[in-house]
């Protein structure tokens, strides 16, 4: 590439912040779904010993955080489609992308977090009262919007 | 031998349950993972190919359309587990 199609609003680095945005939010909510897996995981396994018929109810933890790690992936693939040469690609939409890809990297994180905990506590008192499982679906569903919210903010600033 | 038979009848209803319930649980775990994936690539050739999207607005409307897809096939597995299906009654003497 000429030096000359570099210009201050096109600089070399442009594109890095994109791709930083892509990999933020791939690995922030993978992080976050993972650590949702495992915890639920946990206590799936510690509640199934005694009650093995629970296990179709007790597996919708698990499923919540996998879906956090797809809305990472749906922005990261959408970052990454748009990803190309400097000279076409703007200092502005990497900064724009980065913003995107943290956003939904965050708050993926912080909603698995709230997935697994909940997770773990909710399958292990289903065991013993189900009729707390109505309850832990509803607080499982306040964790995920919060994944939510970060695909949302995400998608409208890649949309700039 | 009777007790021997209904613990057998048993022992055999136990697997098949399981069975059941493994089938229902890699159903829904496949269409929760596969389905929006085909939404996502579906409606990005029905919006790009057929109604002449611009690829970036195509991008997002596909993306959205995946992420309600997915989260219409969660809700379908949350109603399974609430209201299961109802199984086969078998004969008991």
């Amino acid at each position: 590439m000429s030096e000359s199609t570099l210009t201050e609003t096109n600089p070399i680095y442009g594109p890095f912040f994109g791709v930083m945005g892509a990999a933020s939010a791939m690995i922030f909510s993978a992080f976050g779904a993972a650590y949702g897996t495992a915890k639920s995981g946990v206590g799936i396994a510690a509640m199934s010993v005694m009650r093995p018929e629970l296990i179709m109810k007790s597996i919708i933890p698990v499923v919540m955080a996998g879906i956090i790690a797809i809305y990472g992936l749906v922005v990261a693939v959408l970052i990454a489609s748009k990803l190309s040469d400097p000279a076409d690609y703007s200092a502005y939409n990497g900064f724009i992308h980065l913003g995107a890809g943290l956003a939904v990297g965050f708050s993926g994180l912080a909603a698995g977090f709230a997935v697994g905990i909940v997770g773990d506590a909710g399958v292990r008192g289903t065991a013993q009262q189900p009729r707390l499982f109505v309850g832990m679906i509803l607080i499982l569903i306040f964790a995920e919007v919060l994944g939510l919210y970060g695909l949302i903010v995400a998608i409208y600033l890649y949309s700039k | 031998m009777a007790s021997q038979a209904a613990t057998g009848i048993k022992k055999l209803q136990a697997e098949e349950s399981e069975a059941v319930v493994f089938q229902t649980v890699l159903f829904y775990s496949l269409a929760i993972l596969l389905v929006p994936v085909a939404a996502f690539i579906g409606s990005k050739v029905t919006l790009g190919g057929i109604l002449g999207f611009e690829t970036h607005s195509c991008n997002i409307w596909s993306a959205v359309i995946a992420v309600i897809v997915l989260h219409l096939m969660l809700g379908l597995y949350i109603y399974r587990t609430f209201y299961p299906a109802p199984t086969k009654q078998t004969k008991q003497d």
